[in-house]
C-alpha cells in the first residue's frame, strides 16, 4: 500500500483508502424486550464490539474498474458505506479525489407515492445535481429508463424491474468521477443488463473510474482492472482479477473441507 | 476536535444543497397530504375549531374579555407553529434513514426541509387571521398591521423550535422515548403561554415564574395588546428572539459534532 501511494501522483488516484479500520458497539441485550431488560439489567450498559474492517489500505486510480470480492459478512458492505461518507472510519483516513455518487442500493430516496417525474427530481438532487441540469436531462433519462409511459404514475405502481432501471438512468446521468457500485449488475432482465454493461463501458472509456461489489466473477474477470479480496475483514489480496478470482475459489475450498 | 477522517475533493453547489432542502420540504408536504380529502383546508379547520372551544368555555368561565378574541386565536396559531416545527424537524432524521444510511448529502437539508412544512399551515392560518379580522369589521389596515406582527412573532417561534429541533433530531434517532416526552412538553407548554389565561390570574401561581420566563410567552405577549392599542411591545420579540438563537446556535454545533455518526445510531 505505502508503495502504491508513493508511486502515484494524486491526479492520478482516484480514491486512496489508508490502514482504515471500523468497528461497531452491538448491544448485548436487544432492549426492545423489557422482559430481558428486567431480567439482566446490566446487559444495558454491555456493548460487544465488532470490527468489520481491519487496517483495509488501498488505491483506486483514475479510470480504472476496481472490483472488491470476497464472501458474505467480509466487510464490503461496510466497506462501500465507508467510501459513501456514510459511515466513518474509527482509524485511518480515506481521501477521494472528486464527485463519487453512491450506488449502494438503486433508488437512494425513492418514495413509493411520488410519481416518476417527482422521483426523478429527489433522488438527482441527492446524488448533487442542480435541478436545471436534471431538467435538461430529463427526456434522456426517461428514454433511457424506457419509461416514456410512466412518467406521471406513482412509483408504487411500477415493477421492481422498472425502477431499477430509472435508478439506474440517474445514477449514470449523474456526471461523477467515481462511481461506487453494490451488486447492480445483477439487477433487471437479460437485455437491460447488457444496456447497463454498455452504459457503464461508455463510463469506463470517459475515463470514470469504477468501483463495483459484486459477486458475479465473469464481470470482474472480464472487466475489471484489478480486484481485491476482502477476507475475513482484512485485505486479503490485491491484484490481477484472474489471479485475485482463482485466490478467492482457493480460500473459499480451504474453508470448506 | 476529531481528526478528519474521510477527505473529498469535491464541494456541492450552494445551489444544490437550496434546492435540496426544497425538494425535501416540497415532498414532505406533497407526501403528508397525499391521500388526504381536505389536504391543506386542515390548516383552517384546526386552529378554527380550537378557537371556538376554547374560546366559548373561557368565555363562559368570564376570564377571556371578547376583545382579546383575536390574541386568542392568534396565540394558538403561533403556539402551533411552534409545536408542528419541532415535530417535523425531530423527526425528520428518522423519517429518512432509508436515505441516510445509504448516501452522504448535507444531512441538515432533511431537517431544514421538514420543518418548513409547518410554515405552510402557518401560512394558511394567517389567511384565516386576517379574513376572520375583515369579516368582523375591523379596518383592513388595523387587520394587515395585526396579522404582519403575528406572523413575524410566528417566525420567531419556528426559529426557536428549529433550534430545538435540530439538536433533538440526532437524539430521537436513538432515543425514541423522546416522542413521548416532547409531546408532554408540548402539551404542558401550552398552558405555560398566556394565551387561554390573562397572565394577572395566575400572579400567586407558584408556576408563575416559569410562565413569565418562558420565551415563547415573550413572542404572544409582543402582540397582546397590538389590535386594541396598536402598541406592539418590539422589545420582548427581541428578547425571544436572543434567546432562540443562541438556542439555535447550540442545536446546529450539538448536530454538526455527531452528525457524521448518526448511521451508527439507528
Amino acid at each position: 500500500m505505502s508503495r502504491n501511494t508513493t508511486r502515484y501522483a494524486s491526479e492520478e488516484v482516484a480514491v486512496r483508502v489508508q490502514d482504515v479500520t471500523k468497528c461497531f458497539n452491538i448491544p448485548a441485550l436487544r432492549y426492545d424486550k423489557l422482559s430481558e431488560l428486567l431480567s439482566r439489567p446490566w446487559l444495558y450498559f454491555t456493548r460487544n464490539r465488532f470490527c468489520a474492517l481491519q487496517n483495509v489500505s488501498f488505491t483506486v486510480n483514475k479510470g480504472e474498474v476496481f472490483a472488491i470480492i470476497g464472501p458474505n459478512g467480509a466487510g464490503k458492505s461496510t466497506l462501500l458505506r465507508l467510501l459513501a461518507k456514510v459511515f466513518i472510519p474509527d482509524k485511518g483516513v480515506i481521501e477521494i479525489f472528486g464527485k463519487l455518487v453512491p450506488f449502494l442500493e438503486l433508488g437512494v430516496g425513492f418514495h413509493p407515492d411520488l410519481t416518476v417525474r417527482e422521483n426523478v427530481f429527489l433522488n438527482g438532487l441527492i446524488l448533487g445535481m442542480t435541478r436545471d441540469f436534471l431538467r435538461d436531462k430529463f427526456d434522456y433519462i426517461i428514454e433511457f429508463a424506457e419509461l416514456e409511459e410512466f412518467v406521471d404514475v406513482p412509483l408504487k405502481n411500477l415493477s421492481s424491474g422498472m425502477k431499477v432501471r430509472l435508478a439506474f438512468s440517474i445514477a449514470f446521468l449523474s456526471e461523477a468521477d467515481v462511481y461506487l457500485l453494490d451488486e447492480v449488475l445483477a439487477v433487471g432482465d437479460i437485455r437491460f443488463q447488457e444496456k447497463s454493461l454498455n452504459a457503464l463501458n461508455r463510463l469506463r472509456a470517459r475515463g470514470k473510474t469504477i468501483i463495483v461489489v459484486t459477486h458475479n466473477m465473469d464481470y470482474v474477470r472480464d472487466n475489471a482492472d484489478r480486484a481485491l479480496l476482502l477476507w475475513k475483514h482484512k485485505v486479503h489480496t490485491i491484484g490481477k482479477p484472474n489471479e485475485v478470482v482463482r485466490e478467492y475459489y482457493k480460500l473459499t475450498q480451504q474453508s470448506v473441507s | 476536535m476529531r481528526k478528519i477522517r474521510v477527505i473529498v475533493h469535491y464541494n456541492r453547489s450552494l445551489r444544490n444543497y437550496l434546492e435540496l432542502i426544497w425538494e425535501f420540504f416540497i415532498n414532505d408536504f406533497k407526501i403528508r397530504y397525499k391521500k388526504s380529502l381536505l389536504g391543506v383546508l386542515w390548516a383552517v379547520i384546526r386552529p378554527l375549531l380550537q378557537f371556538y372551544v376554547l374560546y366559548n368555555i373561557w368565555t363562559y368561565f368570564g376570564h377571556a374579555k371578547p376583545g382579546h378574541a383575536y390574541y386568542i386565536l392568534a396565540g394558538i396559531m403561533v403556539y402551533n407553529i411552534f409545536s408542528e416545527t419541532l415535530v417535523y424537524s425531530m423527526s425528520a432524521l428518522l423519517n429518512k434513514s432509508h436515505i441516510i444510511l445509504k448516501i452522504y448529502f448535507p444531512r441538515e437539508a432533511v431537517v431544514f426541509g421538514a420543518s418548513l412544512v409547518a410554515q405552510i399551515n402557518f401560512f394558511f392560518n394567517m389567511l384565516v387571521l386576517l379574513g376572520l379580522l375583515v369579516l368582523s369589521g375591523n379596518s383592513v389596515m388595523n387587520a394587515v398591521s395585526f396579522v404582519v406582527h403575528v406572523f413575524a412573532a410566528g417566525e420567531v417561534a419556528y426559529f426557536g423550535a428549529l433550534g430545538l429541533g435540530v439538536w433533538l433530531s440526532i437524539w430521537y434517532v436513538r432515543f425514541r422515548d423522546l416522542n413521548h416526552l416532547v409531546q408532554l412538553f408540548l402539551y404542558l407548554l401550552f398552558w405555560l403561554i398566556p394565551v387561554m389565561y390573562p397572565l394577572d390570574l395566575i400572579k400567586n401561581s407558584q408556576l408563575f415564574p416559569v410562565v413569565v420566563h418562558n420565551p415563547l410567552t415573550w413572542v404572544v405577549l409582543f402582540f397582546k395588546d397590538g389590535l386594541t392599542s396598536g402598541h406592539y411591545h418590539w422589545v420582548l420579540l427581541a428578547r425571544a428572539l436572543l434567546v432562540f438563537v443562541v438556542i439555535f446556535m447550540l442545536g446546529m454545533l450539538s448536530f454538526k459534532r455527531r452528525i457524521a455518526y448518526v448511521a451508527e445510531y439507528y
